[in-house]
């Protein structure tokens, strides 16, 4: 309905008279005019049942638009002169147009959706480009913007708008939450995908007030690698989801040591985990020594510093630190403990979020 | 428009990072609350728990007197603008303003009334019909904010906005801003890490660091009276002279000695709080201008006065900068009046200080110890 919509308004600003599009139960869709939409035009059924592809009654001229041997619309043009029939004409060779734009979007879309999901033959790909006008070879980088399933269609909405359809950016949904966003890398990656990321979260945050989840894939140079990126933008999503709930953009090149313990299988974690925290001696650690852990890592180790980003005396750190070292056999000064402690917690983090992430539409917000 | 409240609000994440501790602050109907702090302060975050774009750990948040903790971000009638605005390439100025409004299935004419309305507050009538691409900088900014005034929201809330504009540019937004808030008569709570930009803005501004708020206070007061040497060091620029110094009490006078200079304070100093101190290592605390080479005020007052070499002279027409140490040791910077000073790269000045002006600060706690 949009592309009518868009066609009437493009239609207004070349031509003086009233222009409307009628659905088959007689009401006005779209028009120039747009006091009209909405009403009903009684004379429909009469139109609807001329064996003439254009009629008239003493205030209209209309042309029945077919799809095949379907009705589809009526067009109306508010003018009887001999001309009208003209005008009219034209004015369904510019739907046409319009139409068949959006059936091609559409079917660009399909066909992109395939070679992300790797339904399409690898030797087919570069003829469907080429029928497509897409470039084959080209930089791009596949973008997945998650958001609550709810608001997924006013984001599609708003992100189609934002980075409209062209030859190398397209912005598609993948499923009821997921919206798949394929460009072409403008200049060096980094920057290119933390300016747009950050433009895609922005507008979403400010336009609709939605939460939104960013995976960003490696770049492809060839359009079939396109779906290696978006693997890669779905393996950032759910690693970053479990490793790094805080942020909302997850790069695949940025997961760090999380990328590598999602790799590994559960029994070898387990096995890992048993032999750090020995009869669940990470259960045994109260809140307060899991805040002051992470302060202490997040300084550095450095001891002076966390006590006074924590607000407590140096001595309260160390005995803190020294009750971690009675339960878990670690001591939290040693590099060497302190490295084991902290992939043994993160670890711990892979093993009890693998349920949920296994499954990428639930993510938590 | 709406008052604001947020009673011991913590955001709090797995792994026990705590992003904002114990924020609690009161907006008045109407006022310009800035946040400011360093990258990682938690300013950004608290701004988005208010939008309900996070999740708040614990504490609750108010908006008139209504609690939001649950309510979700579209319903709590507040607008957001962003540094990374963009605005929709093939839509006029007009259609880029009204999209938000067309989405939320507002009637015509009342997009209409509310896009004219915020044109004309923000003076871009004429450029309703253009699209973005047909528009400079600051009114791309000005359209991006026309977005967030059709909405007609309760609250403000600006994250950065002005941060992707070259600095001229950026001056001139910030009095677009202030005079909007001016013209709006609303709530705006605005996010900034450029301390030139809170002053400037803000009715109040709220000092951020490590998620705990520092200060709150009007931005004079904030600059005169900062509690810690955190504020003292963020406000201002070039940021305040830190010196390692000891306070030596002789009777009722109370004075600092450093790098073997003894500046004798003014009565004011000789309360218990300093008087405490004696024999004590404290951090004295001087800002640039509280440091003059005006020849008259130097043998005028010999019992703060001291002698460095000069290192650099930076001549910035209304004002000049002097970078120089005490003693090889000690860097200070200094803001002298540049139609007396006769101070050149390489001399050694006399220089005093304004003992009116300075600031002690405990050396462990790093707060201020005089109120």
């Amino acid at each position: 309905m949009e592309e009518i919509k868009r066609c009437m308004l493009d239609i207004k600003r070349i031509m003086d008279y009233t222009v409307g599009v009628i659905d088959a139960n007689g009401i006005i869709v779209a028009s120039t005019d747009s006091a009209l939409e909405g009403s009903e035009d009684l004379s429909i059924r009469a139109v609807q049942k001329s064996q003439d592809t254009v009629t008239s009654n003493s205030e209209r001229t209309y042309l029945n638009y077919y799809n095949g041997d379907k009705l589809q619309f009526t067009l109306f043009i508010q003018l009887l002169e001999p001309c009208a029939k003209t005008y009219i004409e034209l004015v369904a060779q510019c739907l046409k147009v319009a139409l068949k734009d959006r059936d091609t979007d559409n079917e660009r879309a399909a066909f992109l959706k395939n070679i992300l999901l790797e339904n399409e033959l690898p030797g087919d790909i570069p003829l469907k480009a080429r029928e497509f006008k897409m470039p084959y070879s080209m930089d791009r980088v596949v973008f997945l913007v998650r958001v609550p399933r709810s608001e997924s269609s006013e984001s599609l909405y708003i992100l189609q708008n934002m980075f409209p359809e062209t030859d190398t950016q397209h912005t598609f949904a993948m499923d009821e939450e997921t919206i798949v966003m394929v460009m072409k890398i403008e200049d060096e990656y980094s920057e290119f995908v933390e300016v747009k990321s950050k433009t895609i979260m922005d507008n979403l945050n400010a336009e609709s007030m939605t939460r939104v989840k960013i995976g960003i894939g490696m770049p492809a140079t060839k359009l079939r690698d396109i779906a290696k990126s978006y693997r890669d933008a779905m393996l950032a999503l759910r690693v970053g989801g479990i490793f790094e709930k805080d942020k909302c953009v997850m790069r695949y090149d940025k997961l760090g040591l999380g990328r590598l313990i999602y790799q590994l299988p559960p029994t070898l974690c387990n096995m890992f985990l048993s032999e750090v925290f020995a009869d669940g001696a990470y259960e045994l650690l109260d809140q307060e020594t899991i805040q002051t852990i992470s302060k202490f890592f997040e300084n550095n180790l450095n001891g002076s510093e966390t006590s006074r980003k924590l607000f407590v005396h140096r001595n309260t750190l160390v005995y803190r630190l020294d009750k971690v070292q009675k339960i878990t056999g670690l001591d939290l000064r040693s590099f060497d403990d302190a490295v084991l402690f902290k992939l043994a917690a993160m670890v711990r983090t892979y093993l009890e979020k693998q349920d949920s992430s296994a499954n990428p539409t639930n993510t938590v917000w | 428009m709406a008052s604001l409240s947020l009673q011991h609000v913590y955001k709090k994440y797995d792994g026990g990072v705590v992003a904002v501790s114990d924020f609690n602050l009161e907006i008045a109907d109407k006022e310009f609350v800035i946040l400011v702090g360093p990258s990682g302060c938690g300013k950004s975050t608290t701004l988005r728990m208010i939008a309900g774009l996070e999740d708040i750990t614990e504490g609750e948040i108010y908006i008139d007197n209504r609690i939001v903790n649950d309510v979700l971000p579209k319903d709590r009638d507040i607008a957001m603008v962003f540094q990374n605005y963009a605005l929709y390439p093939h839509m006029t100025v007009f259609e880029n303003m009204a999209f938000g409004l067309k989405i939320r299935k507002t009637p015509k004419d009342e997009i209409k009334r509310r896009v004219s309305e915020a044109a004309k507050i923000l003076e871009i009538e004429h450029l309703l019909q253009r699209k973005p691409k047909a528009l400079s900088g600051g009114q791309r900014q000005r359209v991006a904010l026309g977005r967030a005034i059709v909405r007609d929201p309760k609250v403000f809330l600006m994250d950065e906005p002005l941060s992707n504009l070259d600095a001229k540019l950026r001056v001139q937004m910030r009095v677009e801003i202030t005079k909007l808030h001016q013209r709006l008569q609303t709530t705006i709570i605005y996010v900034t890490h450029d301390q030139t930009e809170a002053m400037t803005m803000g009715t109040r501004i709220v000092v951020m660091k490590d998620g705990f708020i520092q200060q709150v206070d009007a931005p004079s007061e904030l600059y005169a009276n900062p509690v810690n040497t955190f504020v003292a060091g963020f406000i201002g620029m070039p940021p305040m002279n830190f010196i390692n110094a000891l306070v030596a009490v002789e009777g009722d006078d109370v004075n600092i000695v450093f790098e073997n200079f003894t500046i004798k304070l003014p009565e004011r100093y000789a309360v218990p709080e300093v008087m405490e101190q004696d024999g004590k290592e404290v951090i004295f605390g001087v800002r640039p201008e509280a440091i003059t080479d005006e020849t008259t005020y130097v043998g005028q007052h010999p019992e703060s006065a001291f002698s460095a070499d000069v290192d650099v002279v930076e001549m910035l027409g209304a004002e000049t900068y002097l970078y120089v140490t005490v003693n090889g040791a000690l860097p200070l910077t200094a803001r002298v009046d540049p139609t007396t000073s006769q101070s050149r790269v390489g001399e050694v000045v006399d220089l005093a200080i304004d003992a009116n002006r300075v600031h002690i600060f405990d050396k462990d706690t790093e707060q201020s110890i005089i109120s």
